[in-house]
């Protein structure tokens, strides 16, 4: 009886036995500059399965786990690859580099069930803030065990030596000088008049401007054809059109791009629609008007980093906007429904300034040419189509192609709320990223500086040569109105 | 039939200030009306709530019979001309005169040829045939106010309002529209409703005027019985340049005083007695050589025409102006005459009596 | 005779009965629209619960079916579409009873259910069976137009209100939200709102702990540096701009608006590798050179503008008097402008106050964060501290909404005039 009983908990336990244990330790010192290393223990493994490390939500790296042997594979030396992985077999007292195959995929070998010890260093690690980390084991079918904790690189860490400053400043110095001769040039050609004195006021400004403002867009072009990155500063070479070629041949780049301008002609269409019927609703006799219009304003008011936090805690599936809707949805892991959700976020913080603007154009219109139209029999929305809206035009072009530039560059909303995701290609945009975020991961979590200074000027020219036909397009219509 | 009536007409705004005291006022088919008083007297409010831009707190409006107090202001088809013409600026002439056309119903609406014979027909008849394609801000002041005023004939309305539609053009051209005003409603023959504040503009324009002060109608009539026969002091001074010498005083057996001063009254004014104001104007005061009541030469003004003496009779400024009669007349003035003091003598049909 | 547009045809009398129409037919318009609207998002929800669009699809098509009804003046018709707003109401609440009662449930059933009831009651009236037959009496329907002009305005002044009532509503959700989070106990972001169990346990912690106030050093450092370096360099140019030509002056402007145009991103990564390459990286003063740029056209602009307005007249004056180019400068222009300076002085103020991306970049140590990034880190995937959030949002964000509040006009008058003239 005795023996049956235990055989039956054996039975029941087996499954739990065999369960893999996996234990898992992240160390920040250790590894270098943005790197955190991760070290996995995994119990009783057998047969063939994969390590899957998850970062931010997203997926960072994997090793495949192979009973046998390395054969042809080579084992590459450290910081050949993006990640530095090692096995060991006698828990940790010695590491061998991993194998990795032609693709530079990694493998971990080993021969019999036993502890079984993989060590990486991830790279790409955030210095600033916590990223959690899911460590995943794999066999062949199906997921084995899990296992959720928080990394974060350190800053005091194996920099690399700071970088020569030399160049710049010899670069600063001379901008400085040559402006500073160019108005002595422009005082001397004024000498005979009163506006020479002008130019005394004008230097530091304008000498503020060209060195803080021309100055690194002019170098910010010349980076994005090196190959510069966060980690070599200073050593960037020369690499052609290399940078743009990526840019456009990206995966992403066509879909982050349209939906970089889904997001903003959407956004500026309901700041322009919503905010002008406000301001026409707050142009009619009502009581309160001034409570209104102050209480409207709040979401410009408040700090846009604030109210966007406060939103994503709403939005939380436990959250306020949940149990308003009797819902229990998380908002963000759909793609369309992640987009939809950001930008109802980013027009309830543009409204107001947009209902401000427009309230002060209407205001603007004198009141004697409505009654001439209501005496002359026109109805009201007649009065609205024909004199209201076309009085408006004037203010309301130009504040709808700010508002297009402002929406465009808007990178809080997109990184505080969803960073981008949900990220489900890897190496690419994720679902919610506008250009903006994506030049941010590609220059600071990437750390590849030259490349994103080649995303940054493609983004500039589009905008000004969109800026250029709206308002060549905008002349036009107004000539013929 | 396009006659105007206001019965009982009301005006208190929200924070209690009444604009209109309890008018009464009928406007003939076809007439001249001016309304006129000084700013603030409430015309330009009353000329409002005709047109349907202001509330009537009491009271009933008819025009053409038709009770027209609830009704909104375009449902009242009527022209108005605003004090700032208010033309749509982003419209051509021709757009904006055509505006209120364009705007009816598909089955009221004129053809296009209809609307281009409509245009053609309202330029010529104020010579704005070349202006059509312009904006209004291209526009001189004048060509403004004619283009306003075309916006609101052409769509022939019965009644047309105008709100002090010359007040912003200057002396030479107010004069010119003054009469081409007046023709055009004249050839044309719709009722006009005109709001002043100017008497000279009421005295030539108008068929009758409607003297207004503090919200409350003083006298209405045709313009010369105003003048003539205005119905209190506040209408006899206010119509007629220079203003009419108005004497407060005590009035007993034919004879007026009023502090030093003192003097017969003319026959037709003996039988008045009690306090009053005697008023004589300062064209029929009597300049004489001599044998009058002595007053103080203060200043002259010469116009060349006329000449325009400031007088004092014992303490009490008085004003008498004095056509050039004669060539005679004219040489003694040259001469020097008159030197300090001049005589003078309010024995004149024309004088009147107010009583207190 | 034909051209006498004024309503000829028919006889002057007639004017009333043409142009009377019930002010209670605007409102149904009104209302129609309105459930068209509200059944929107609506259907969202129910996509999102999977479930009950049964009766948001009849709202639908009582509201659809309630304009094209109004147009066509058929009362049957309107009744109908009353009918089946009224009916969707009900259905969704009895559909919220059996599974939940949610908020938005309330909301919908409230307005369909009022709103089709009224359409209903108002179709009753003898009065509009009347009208819409169009067997009307003169007299009544002038009755009618006075008791529009009493009536419609009250009305339409409520509607109006409630329109805005549910915008300021939408606007004071998460305001209500945050203030519960910052006086409740705990750390999450629950949806529960109890006054019960107010503490001010986050505000103590925020306050006696060293991130409020480093964080707050930092910003307090970086917000006065650029307003200050912003207007030293902003005034001199603004003034020179507005009184002198000198050569180079039309360029000038035009350089400075083209810098407006540049979208941060432009800068952003050679900005971070010059000031990584001289250091300035983890500082304050890096910030506050990067940030008196970016305010700078702005402040020329605004601060231009207002020079224009200062009459040449009194300079001329000053210099009549023995003035130097200088000391009028400083003893005269200067003191005329101060309200214009202090406006332009807050919103560089506020403009380095809020800012993020770059303070985010720049500064990566968190003994170096400003308030902006300091307050992002304490939302992070790993571990959200809701609570401290919340209350420390609350002492970043009062201050700053005062004061925009106090100063909304001029600065928006800025802003817009500034830009838009470009």
């Amino acid at each position: 009886m005795k023996h049956i009983f235990w055989i039956i908990l054996a039975v029941f336990l087996l499954p739990l036995v065999s369960a893999q244990s996996l234990d898992v330790q992240s160390d920040s010192s250790a590894a270098g500059f943005k790197r955190v290393r991760v070290s996995v223990e995994i119990d009783s493994f057998s047969g063939n399965g994969s390590l899957e490390f998850h970062v931010s939500e997203a997926f960072h790296s994997s090793v495949i786990i192979i009973q046998g042997q390395a054969g042809e594979m080579s084992q590459p030396l450290v910081g050949e690859w993006y990640d530095d992985c090692w096995t060991s077999t006698d828990l940790g007292l010695n590491w061998t580099e991993i194998h990795r195959s032609e693709n530079g995929q990694a493998h971990a070998f080993y021969s019999t069930p036993q502890t079984l010890s993989i060590r990486c260093d991830l790279t790409g690690i955030s210095q600033s803030k916590e990223d959690n980390l899911s460590v995943r084991l794999f066999d062949e079918s199906r997921e084995l065990g899990r296992i959720n904790t928080s990394i974060i690189a350190s800053t005091a860490d194996i920099l690399p030596p700071p970088p020569d400053s030399s160049p710049v400043i010899f670069a600063i110095g001379s901008i400085a000088l040559t402006i500073i001769a160019l108005f002595g040039y422009l005082r001397w050609k004024d000498r005979k008049s009163m506006n020479r004195h002008g130019l005394a006021f004008v230097l530091p400004a304008f000498l503020a401007l060209v060195l803080l403002s021309f100055y690194p867009v002019a170098y910010g072009m010349a980076l994005s054809f090196t190959d510069a990155h966060e980690e070599s500063i200073g050593d960037e070479e020369f690499n052609g059109l290399e940078n743009y070629l990526d840019v456009f041949t990206s995966g992403g780049f066509l879909r982050v791009l349209f939906f970089t301008l889904v997001w903003t002609f959407t956004n500026v269409v309901f700041h322009v629609g919503i905010g002008g019927a406000l301001a026409m609703l707050l142009q009619q006799k009502v009581r309160g008007k001034l409570a209104y219009r102050t209480l409207l304003l709040l979401p410009w008011a408040i700090p846009s980093y604030i109210s966007v936090l406060v939103w994503k805690g709403m939005f939380h599936p436990e959250g306020l906007v949940n149990v308003l809707l009797g819902t229990e949805t998380d908002f963000f892991s759909g793609v369309t429904q992640a987009q939809t959700m950001v930008i109802l976020v980013n027009i309830w913080l543009g409204v107001p300034f947009m209902m401000m603007s427009i309230s002060g154009a209407l205001q603007s219109i004198p009141e004697d040419l409505h009654e001439a139209a209501k005496v002359e029999g026109v109805s009201d929305w007649a009065r609205l189509r024909h004199i209201t809206i076309p009085l408006l035009k004037p203010t309301v072009v130009p504040l709808a192609l700010m508002g297009f530039i402002w929406t465009f560059n808007m990178f809080n909303v997109i990184f505080l709320l969803t960073n981008g995701g949900p990220q489900l290609w890897f190496g690419e945009p994720g679902g919610t990223d506008i250009l903006i975020t994506y030049v941010y991961d590609v220059a600071f979590v990437k750390g590849e500086l030259g490349l994103a200074a080649a995303w940054s000027v493609v983004i500039f020219i589009m905008l000004m040569a969109f800026s250029w036909a709206y308002t060549k397009g905008s002349k036009a219509t107004e000539a013929v109105v | 039939m396009s006659g105007v009536s206001f019965e009982g007409i009301r005006k208190v705004y929200d924070d209690g200030t009444v604009a209109v005291k309890g008018l009464d006022l009928t406007v003939k088919d076809g007439e001249f009306l001016v309304l006129v008083g000084p700013s603030g007297c409430g015309k330009s409010t009353t000329l409002r709530m005709l047109a349907g831009l202001e509330d009537l707190t009491e009271g009933s409006i008819k025009i053409g019979g038709a009770t027209v107090d609830h009704l909104p202001a375009r449902a009242r088809g009527l022209g108005m001309v605003f004090q700032s013409y208010a033309l749509y600026p982003h419209m051509s002439v021709q757009d904006n005169l055509t505006f209120g056309l364009r705007m009816l119903a598909k089955t009221e609406r004129p053809t296009p040829s209809e609307m281009k014979r409509m245009v053609q027909e309202t330029a010529s008849m104020l010579g704005i045939e070349d202006i059509l394609e312009k904006r209004p801000r291209d526009l001189s002041g004048g060509q403004r106010q004619r283009v306003a005023l075309g916006r609101a004939l052409i769509r022939k309305p019965k009644v047309i309002l105008m709100d002090e539609p010359l007040s912003n053009l200057d002396a030479k051209l107010r004069n010119q529209m003054r009469v081409e005003l007046r023709r055009l409603h004249d050839e044309l023959g719709f009722t006009t409703v005109y709001v002043t504040h100017d008497q000279v503009e009421a005295m030539t324009l108008a068929d009758r005027i409607a003297v207004m002060k503090d919200g409350e109608l003083q006298q209405h009539c045709p313009p010369l019985e105003a003048y003539h026969q205005p119905a209190n002091t506040f209408v006899a001074s206010f119509l007629g340049t220079p203003a009419m010498n108005l004497i407060v005083g005590q009035a007993e057996g034919g004879l007026f005083t009023s502090g030093g001063l003192s003097f017969s009254l003319p026959d037709h004014l003996s039988d008045c007695t009690g306090m009053g104001t005697f008023g004589i104007r300062p064209e029929n005061v009597k300049v004489l050589k001599s044998n009058g009541m002595e007053a103080e030469i203060r200043g002259v003004e010469r116009l060349g025409s006329e000449s325009v003496y400031h007088l004092n009779i014992a303490g009490i400024d008085i004003k008498a102006l004095w056509h050039r009669p004669s060539d005679e007349a004219w040489d003694a003035e040259k001469g020097g005459w008159p030197e300090e003091n001049m005589y003078i003598s309010f024995n004149d049909s024309s004088a009147l009596w107010f009583g207190a | 005779m034909s051209e006498d547009l004024a309503g000829s045809e028919l006889p002057e009398m007639d004017l009333a009965r043409r142009w009377y129409i019930p002010y209670e037919m605007e409102l149904m318009r009104r209302g129609a629209i309105l459930v068209i609207l509200i059944c929107i998002p609506m259907f969202w929800v129910a996509s999102l619960r999977g479930d009950g669009w049964q009766s948001i699809a009849m709202g639908l098509a009582g509201g659809l079916l309630a304009v094209w009804a109004l147009q066509q003046k058929n009362r049957d018709l309107m009744l109908a579409s009353s009918a089946l707003i009224l009916l969707s109401g009900l259905m969704q609440a009895f559909f919220a009873l059996e599974v939940k009662v949610a908020a938005i449930d309330v909301w919908y059933s409230t307005i369909t259910v009022a709103l089709g009831g009224g359409g209903l009651w108002v179709l009753s009236s003898p009065h509009m069976s009347r009208w819409l037959s169009s067997k009307l009496e003169l007299e009544e329907a002038e009755l009618g137009l006075a008791r529009n002009h009493k009536l419609s305005p009250r009305w339409k002044a409520a509607t109006t209100h409630a329109i805005l009532l549910h915008f300021v509503i939408i606007v004071l959700v998460p305001v209500i939200w945050i203030i519960d989070v910052a006086f409740s106990p705990g750390q999450s972001a629950s949806g529960d709102l109890g006054l019960s169990d107010w503490t001010i346990t986050h505000f103590d912690a925020v306050l006696s702990g060293s991130d409020f106030w480093t964080w707050g050093l930092n910003s307090v450092i970086v917000s006065v540096g650029t307003t200050m370096v912003g207007l030293m360099l902003a005034i001199p140019a603004g003034y020179a701009f507005s009184r002198y030509k000198f050569s180079g002056h039309g360029i000038m402007m035009f350089s400075l608006l083209l810098v407006q145009m540049f979208p941060g991103i432009i800068i952003l990564v050679p900005y971070f590798m010059v000031m990584k390459t001289l250091g300035l990286l983890n500082t304050s003063l890096g910030l506050i050179l990067a940030y008196s740029v970016t305010a700078l056209p702005f402040c020329v602009w605004m601060l231009k503008g207002w020079f224009d307005t200062i009459p040449r007249e009194l300079e001329e004056a000053a210099a009549l008097d023995g003035c130097t180019t200088f000391s009028t400068f400083w003893r005269i222009i200067i003191p005329l402008s101060l309200p214009a300076i202090a406006v332009t002085a807050l919103f560089s103020f506020l403009a380095a106050w809020n800012e993020f991306l770059l303070a985010l970049v720049f500064n990566t140590d968190s003994s170096m964060y400003t308030l902006p990034v300091g307050l992002a880190s304490y939302i992070s995937e790993a571990s959200a501290r809701w609570g401290d959030f919340a209350a420390m949002s609350l002492i970043v964000s009062l201050p700053v909404v005062l004061l925009f509040i106090i100063f909304q006009k001029s600065l928006i008058q800025g802003l817009s005039s500034g830009s838009v003239k470009g």
